[in-house]
């Protein structure tokens, strides 16, 4: 149920992996208003939680930037309580929460989100909150208009215990190859990682990006030869 | 000795002139007054079972796998199922609450831990640290200080519970005081608790001794000469339990009170 259709959205293509140490969370930097591209560069689509829980938004922009504000307004509110920062869990719950109850709301959209993080407990963690507000642990989890595109790709690439730079180079050629084939999706990729050691945040201009468009691929292919001898169906087997 | 505070002691509301409030320091004497019967010479409609809330010494202690505690349970009839009347309380699956004091107030402060536990749950996703759990607990006994038309809770609590940050023990006061402790004890014999409390090495400890040794103090602080009979009800939370706060089993319970019976007569024969 669409009725704001001039409201910014931020559907792209999100990406979150767990690798050994940690997580590394990606997002392409699109900002759609209905089929135009409002924006391609300024969109920061991993916004701080706590201080080492983020999230990646995927959906309509006010929404989202609600959703961060309100979680990260309790979070606050519960590190001074505790004297430390609150679980990846705690922090995936609370989103999740607010999506479920809020499901029926008009503005609500297509809305999916990814937490991911690192808490001294449980290492990095990776939850996916869906339409709704499922909420699922996974060591990878993609999101948003483009994730379509990239699910089998994930799949293969990813296994378990990568270094952190495979991972982000992962993330970084998942949400590439998105952009190739989304229309939703595009402008800069963003990468946060976050680790034991604290969060690190890149950004990958569009000029950087290892070019997914078709005529590369075709050329970069390696051209194998088959033969084949040609044999009557009937004809006995050597 | 304590001292009688005339005029200012009629309300909750009241400071005394030497900054005291007297109606939370007579709460604290319900507490510590727990074991205490009636007296004999009040009329008949109140009877000794009806005016009998009280229970008897509560004690807890950390050891290093886990938390123990132990209730001295009067028993004001003989009538009384025995394993009836749970004094000890499962506020969620890793913690538990033993009172001292009014019973029914007692029962309160439990429903309220249960909610504030449940409620934290829901919202966050993740069991209560008891730490948490124990501030909220002691914010609502505080908060029942505060205003005119509520009366300050009669009863002491001892909270133990196993979270990720290891074993806790809490013990909170009728003032709304919450602290952190090894050993706690309330109740009529806590002095004597306290005592023998220090005497043990807690922190080389398992809970199965532990569970022998509170039921020792238990069985030594009883007064025979002025309470009937006690039953000894006692629960743990710890690793052997696999973290879950419950009853202590049967069989070590028994042991535990043999092992309490023994070194009774052992004293008494010396």
């Amino acid at each position: 149920m669409d009725l704001h259709l001039n409201a910014p959205y931020c559907m792209g293509t999100i990406v979150g992996v767990t690798y050994d140490d940690g997580v590394v969370l990606g997002a392409d930097s699109r900002m759609t208003i209905g089929m135009l591209v409002a924006n391609d560069s300024v969109s920061d689509k991993i916004t701080q939680l706590t201080d080492k829980v983020y999230i990646c938004r995927s959906g309509p922009a006010a929404v989202l930037e609600f959703v961060s504000d309100y979680v990260r307004n309790i979070l606050d509110q519960q590190t001074i309580q505790f004297g430390q920062p609150a679980t990846v869990k705690a922090t995936a719950n609370l989103v999740r929460l607010f999506s479920y109850k809020n499901t029926n709301a008009i503005q609500m959209g297509q809305m999916g989100m990814i937490v991911g993080g690192w808490d001294k407990y449980e290492g990095g963690q990776i939850f996916a909150v869906a339409q709704g507000g499922t909420i699922l642990k996974l060591p990878y989890a993609i999101d948003g208009s483009g994730s379509s595109g990239i699910e089998g790709f994930l799949d293969r690439a990813w296994k378990e215990g990568m270094s952190k730079d495979k991972a982000e180079k992962l993330v970084v050629k998942a949400v590439s190859l998105a952009i190739a084939s989304d229309a939703a999706s595009g402008g800069a990729v963003r990468t946060v990682t976050i680790n034991s050691d604290g969060v690190r945040k890149n950004c990958y201009p569009p000029d950087s990006l290892p070019l997914c468009d078709d005529k590369r691929r075709r050329t970069k292919t390696k051209k194998t030869t088959t033969t084949r001898t040609e044999r009557r169906i009937d004809a006995p087997k050597p | 000795m304590s001292s009688i505070g005339t005029g200012y002691d009629l309300s909750v509301t009241t400071f005394s002139p030497d900054g005291r409030v007297f109606q939370i320091e007579y709460a604290a004497k319900a507490v510590d007054n727990s074991g205490f019967a009636p007296l004999p010479s009040l009329s008949p409609p109140f009877s000794r079972f009806s005016l009998d809330p009280v229970l008897g010494t509560v004690i807890g202690i950390k050891c290093k796998d886990g938390i123990v505690m132990g209730v001295e349970k009067l028993i004001s009839s003989k009538m009384m199922l025995a394993g009836s009347n749970r004094r000890i309380h499962a506020v969620h699956r890793h913690s538990g609450m033993a009172v001292a004091g009014l019973a029914a107030d007692g029962r309160q402060i439990v429903a309220r831990a249960k909610s504030e536990a449940a409620s934290y749950e829901r919202v966050y996703g993740e069991p209560i640290p008891v730490k948490e759990l124990a501030d909220r607990v002691a914010s609502y006994v505080h908060l029942c200080t505060l205003y005119w038309w509520l009366r300050p809770f009669g009863c002491g609590i001892i909270l133990g519970g196993y979270d990720r940050e290891g074993p806790q023990l809490y013990m909170i006061e009728p003032s709304g005081i919450s602290y952190r402790y090894f050993g706690a004890a309330i109740g009529k014999g806590r002095q004597a608790a306290k005592t023998e409390i220090e005497k043990l090495k807690l922190s080389e400890m398992t809970c199965r001794e532990g569970v022998i040794e509170v039921a020792k103090i238990i069985f030594g602080v009883h007064d025979e000469a002025k309470d009937k009979a006690f039953e000894l009800e006692m629960s743990w939370v710890c690793d052997e339990s696999n973290r879950q706060h419950q009853k202590v089993p049967d069989e070590l319970l028994e042991q535990a009170k043999a092992a309490a019976k023994a070194a009774l007569e052992e004293m008494d024969a010396d």
